[in-house]
């Protein structure tokens, strides 16, 4: 168990290092010099003399291995440069603006769970039969809406029409609710199907088929039993999930303008801001990793062979074509 | 042991999804900001103080209102660092700061606002008298030597500003200050209500989270987002204001804006050309459009491929229905011009004025020129090889659509075209690869036509994608440089469009209508609200 | 009598295959139902609602709704296939490697996945595709780097699990090359669970790419992609739903379809997990 953990550990840093120089070299690799996108910012075009003086400034002259290098050194105190379009650290907006995402993700989860956890006890209970199938064509009504529509869509409805929620969530007390919703109501397909999946595949178990032998009502067997063991699993793939979702609330948040750092993320793009999304990518990568790096230490420390990890290794194998 | 595990991380899981939940729901009643940076001292100590006065009614003087954010990019995280440029553009429109001077809104002439008088004394020197009796509201008195300082920090860091004003060196006694500048600056008055050009406490030193000024607000809290809780200036200069509080709300894309108009989370904004039929068909909404010079126009690039050909281009001239696209792009929201401004600027002229929309025209320079469909495919061709033309234009404006139209435009005169969407517009352009580019660009800024003819026109200017070149016009923007008599600048103006237009580099199409919707019931809104060319001075008597 | 016989799951695969088929038919078909020319410019009727003229309305420049749509068929199905076929190829070809040379290749392998994978997928996506340029090439290449590692994370577990199998270890046994072996033996038996996943991703790949579309990045007009027309309908959501109805419905029902599809031939490989490890 050491070992291993000393193992994982010691990968992290061929990793980190190989996802640094990714992000790092996503600047060089585009088109444009970076000393005049950082004066163009205002929409004017600056002068041959300036050019030059930001080149050395943000020492542009250097090979790249030498900025690659200095990168990293300021990486390893804590700084990612500044933002060319604000001209703040890059720190200090990724640290104002992920806690806003991270209460998105974990809200969002927490309300697709809410939805899909009884629709899909119902699915399992009814399997094959009506509300089967009627809740499993909505859900894939639901999973073919693209996510943006999807917000649109409850926007107009629940803004505009209905004016139960703020349409435009930044600034807004309330205004999360708008953005999680229209992520619990993108998510809720899958996971309800999953649910219906993990229930059946629990009662089909010898030791629920014990109990029902052993007479035990079918309700305390379902909640009891089946919901019981299925929930581990269900609440794991959750967690892994809530790792990825933080980076794939992008569209989401511009549709909702919700100050997140997806938006963020994908405005630096625009803007070509390029220390802010070599900050963001470079950032959520790290996260990523070392969730991931916890869950698979809190598996191994519970068994080797947790008997769910089907469930985690598709979770992580499995759909990384996160739709948009 | 395993299954005591698996229950740990089974609870654990569970406290953290409802410990989300419950976020979800705090966030809620305890507000919506947790970033700490934002509060300026100044606006805690002024917020106790008006709820105290004002117990009873704030809901009938709530106003909020909805900035738009201003630039060609769209901005996320907000500074109000005026070394910044244009962010610092929030700091006028929430109404914390003022500038020494402001366009009135009609005329286009130098209003006073903080300052009351401004003197040329010579070729280089001015002199300005800074009001007497304005605080800053921190309570500090405006000096001449507080606007010094905050113009130091603003032309030392802005280098926009900084090569407009060309400044040597200024100079503050009581309230006297004196801008001396290095070359002549003929409009220089005009330079000082460009929104940048504001005046605040330098001695505060947080910029970026609101600066200190004399204006009418005083902000309380800043998200980073850029929406402010703001209070009134009980001590403003120029009266007690309407509006006890004022709620921005940071938006920057014309949907969300009709979205929360509808909704009511805002009460005024503007909304894009075919939204506004949804409020000028509502009673509950008001609608202002105006025509502020602003010009949607296309660089036809004589160095690059077939707009080589001086016939070609020509051609182009004949084949755009400036009609059509007024009503089918824009909704009807714009003026169709022949000409760089507007009919009623003072730089319009009608001799000379560029062709008026006639396909059969077109379709003859064409064929005079030798340019047939030989192939028989319906586009034409020149020496046997098929005429294509890059049309290069950007997101903002509706400028795809436009590109769009064009093109089947451009198809009815036998053209067949490309349409290129870029996203770094300015690059592409400069680099010259390009046969038709889209542009929009103010030609009134600060009431004056020089910033816009400067760049598209000069030799080697910024924006002059197409290399235009003439003595005529350089000699005249010379002149202008140096003229600050108002008749002869126009004069100037009115002249260079002969060649401009002879050129057949450039094809004016129309001037936008800028459009401001607002709830029924607010009144004394200045028009353009946080834009250009705004006149803010009025803001103070915003009331709903 | 046999036919009675056979598994359900079998059948309602076979179904859906052939719905899938009809639907890439009618994509390939399409415009020549179409009713006016796609591209016709009209600014004297845009944004009309549907009539018996154009039974679907007129967008914002007065081009003919339907048509649009019928001729954007092909464009907005078929992009979405090379983006599968690639990252389905590299992926399995690495995963398969991994798996079948183990030791330090498999680790090295492994690892890059790992790194890959770390990335937000959709921003990059994104930085990608705008880093290259808006365009349909540059979007299916945006969503290529990163959509192999699915592919060679379950390649290679199918592969860890046939190597135990006794028919692997005989050709080895036997003296048959790598090669041979990975062609003959690994490929034919871990083909049908990459077969699945990529009857799952067809869908997706569709929805990311209107994802794209919706920022701009997609395919340049005036080129009809149901994407862009979505988005481009986004601003007359109100003034004219027909606009966004339609390329939405268009939209809703392919993707609906080929989940439908990925479902089904998951059934039939995955008996016992059932419907789908899909999210």
């Amino acid at each position: 168990m050491g070992r291993y953990i000393v193992k994982r550990v010691l990968w992290l840093i061929p990793i980190m290092l190989l996802i640094s120089f990714i992000s790092f070299s996503l600047m060089h690799l585009s088109p444009g010099d970076p000393a005049v996108i950082y004066l163009s910012q205002g929409g004017q075009s600056p002068d041959p003399e300036a050019v030059a003086q930001v080149r050395e400034q943000l020492g542009l002259n250097r090979p790249f291995f030498v900025q690659f290098g200095a990168w990293l050194a300021n990486l390893f105190r804590g700084d990612l440069g500044t933002s060319f379009f604000t001209k703040k650290p890059v720190m200090q907006e990724i640290a104002t603006l992920f806690p806003k995402t991270l209460a998105l993700t974990f809200l969002g989860m927490a309300l697709t769970l809410v939805i899909s956890i009884p629709l899909g006890i119902l699915c399992a209970t009814h399997e094959n039969k009506l509300a089967d199938y009627v809740i499993r064509f909505f859900s894939f009504v639901n999973s073919a809406l693209p996510g943006f529509f999807a917000a649109m869509l409850l926007i107009f409805f629940l803004g505009v029409k209905l004016r139960w929620l703020p349409t435009v969530s930044s600034g807004h007390a309330s205004g999360i609710w708008m953005p999680a919703l229209t992520l619990a109501l993108t998510l809720s397909a899958g996971y309800t199907r999953q649910i219906r999946t993990a229930i059946i595949g629990e009662l089909g178990e010898d030791y629920i088929r014990m109990k029902r032998a052993r007479g035990i009502r079918e309700r305390v067997i379902l909640y009891k039993g089946a919901l019981k063991s299925a929930m581990p699993a269900i609440l794991t793939l959750a967690g892994i999930n809530v790792g990825r979702l933080l980076g794939g609330t992008a569209i989401i948040e511009i549709v909702c303008t919700y100050q997140g750092i997806g938006r963020l993320a994908v405005n630096s793009i625009t803007n070509r801001d390029y220390p802010m999304m070599q900050g963001y990518i470079l950032m959520m990568a790290l996260i990523y990793v070392l969730v991931n790096l916890l869950v698979d230490l809190l598996h191994a420390a519970a068994d080797p062979r947790v008997r769910n990890r089907f469930v985690i290794e598709s979770a992580k194998g499995g759909r990384r074509h996160g739709k948009a | 042991m395993r299954r005591n595990i698996k229950g740990i991380l089974t609870m654990a899981l569970c406290l953290v999804l409802v410990i989300a939940l419950l976020a979800g729901c705090g966030s809620k009643s305890n507000g919506s900001a947790p970033a700490a940076d934002g509060t300026t001292p100044a606006g805690d100590s002024a917020k106790t103080d008006t709820d105290g006065k004002e117990p009873a009614a704030p809901a009938a003087s709530d106003v909020t209102l909805n900035f738009v954010a201003h630039g060609p990019n769209t901005m996320t995280v907000f500074t109000s660092d005026p070394a910044v440029d244009y962010t610092a553009l929030i700091n006028q429109g929430i109404g914390t700061c003022e500038t020494l001077f402001v366009l009135d809104d009609d005329t286009k002439e130098v209003k006073p606002l903080l300052a009351t008088e401004i003197t040329q004394a010579n070729d280089t020197t001015w002199e300005i008298t800074i009001r007497d009796g304005v605080t800053f509201s921190n309570g500090k008195a405006l000096t001449a030597d507080a606007v010094k300082s905050a113009f130091d920090y603003i032309l030392t860091n802005n280098t926009r500003l900084g090569n407009m004003m060309n400044v040597a060196e200024i100079l503050a006694d009581g309230q006297k200050l004196t801008i001396k500048t290095n070359d002549v600056v003929a409009i220089l008055p005009r330079i000082l209500t460009e929104q940048n050009m504001l005046v605040f406490d330098t001695d505060d030193e947080n910029y970026t989270d609101g600066l200190i000024g004399t204006g009418p607000f005083i902000l309380e809290k800043m998200d980073a987002d850029g929406n402010c809780d703001l209070i009134r200036n009980e001590n403003y200069w120029q009266g007690v204001p309407a509006a006890a509080r004022l709620h921005t709300l940071s938006i920057n894309d014309t949907g969300a804006n009709r979205d929360a108009l509808q909704s009511g989370e805002i009460d005024w904004g503007s909304v894009s050309d075919s939204d506004l039929q949804i409020f000028e068909n509502d009673d509950r909404y008001e609608v202002m459009t105006k025509n502020n010079g602003r010009v949607y126009y296309l660089y036809v690039n004589p160095n690059y491929t077939f707009t080589q050909d001086d016939a070609l281009r020509e051609a182009l001239q004949y084949a755009v229905d400036r009609e059509a696209i007024v009503a089918g792009v824009y909704s009807g929201h714009g003026e169709a011009t022949r000409s760089i401004f507007p009919s009623w600027s003072e730089f319009y002229t009608d001799e000379y004025l560029q062709p008026e929309y006639n396909v059969e025209t077109a379709r003859k320079i064409l064929a005079d020129a030798g340019y047939t469909d030989s192939d028989g495919d319906g586009f034409l061709e020149k020496d046997g090889e098929k005429v294509v033309l890059n049309i290069t234009c950007y997101a903002p404006n509706n400028f795809p659509t436009l590109s769009e139209v064009l093109q089947s435009m451009l198809k009815e005169i036998g053209i067949d075209s490309t349409i290129v969407i870029s996203e770094k517009i300015f690059d592409d352009l400069t680099s010259g690869n390009f046969n038709i580019g889209t542009y929009g660009y103010n030609t009134l800024t600060l009431g004056d036509s020089f910033n816009y003819m400067q760049p598209v026109f000069e030799t080697d200017a910024s924006s002059n994608f197409t290399k235009f070149s003439s003595s005529e016009v350089d000699a005249a923007l010379s002149e202008m440089r140096v003229t600050s008599d108002p008749a002869r600048r126009a004069e100037l103006v009115r002249q260079m469009q002969k060649d401009i237009y002879a050129s057949n580099e450039r094809i004016y199409i129309m001037h936008i209508l800028n459009n401001q919707v607002n709830v029924k019931g607010v009144q004394n809104l200045p028009f353009g609200y946080g834009g250009d060319n705004t006149d803010n001075s009025v803001l103070w008597q915003i009331t709903k | 009598m046999e036919k009675h016989k056979r598994n359900p799951a079998v059948t309602r695969a076979l179904i859906w295959t052939a719905v899938v088929l009809l639907l890439f038919v009618f994509a390939v078909l399409a415009p020549r139902f179409a009713p006016h020319d796609p591209y016709a410019v009209n600014l004297r009727q845009v944004t009309q609602p549907p009539s018996r003229e154009y039974p679907f309305g007129t967008d914002y420049i007065g081009r003919c709704i339907l048509s649009r749509l019928l001729c954007g068929a092909a464009r907005s199905i078929f992009a979405a296939i090379p983006v599968v076929l690639i990252t389905m190829v590299v992926g399995t070809a690495i995963g398969i490697i991994s798996g079948y040379f183990g030791g330090t290749v498999d680790l090295l392998i492994m690892r890059f996945v790992d790194t890959v994978q770390a990335f937000p997928s959709l921003v990059f996506t994104i930085a990608v595709a705008a880093m290259l340029g808006a365009g349909m090439t540059n979007c299916i290449i945006a969503m290529s780097v990163i959509g192999w590692t699915t592919y060679a994370r379950l390649a290679r577990s199918q592969v860890l699990s046939l190597k135990e199998k006794t028919f692997v270890s005989a050709a080895k046994v036997s003296g048959m090359s790598d090669r041979w072996i990975l062609f003959h033996t690994l490929l034919p038996n871990s083909i049908s669970s990459v077969i699945v996943e990529a009857s799952m991703h067809v869908g997706n790949a569709i929805l990311s790419f209107a994802g794209l579309s919706f920022l701009g990045l997609g395919t340049m007009p005036p080129f009809p992609e149901w994407g862009n027309m979505l988005n481009d309908g986004k601003d007359t959501l109100q003034t004219a739903p027909w606009t966004v109805i339609f390329p939405g419905v268009a939209i809703l029902l392919v993707v609906m379809i080929m989940g439908m599809f990925g479902d089904s031939i998951n059934a039939v490989f995955n008996p016992r997990k059932r419907s789908d490890k899909n999210q």
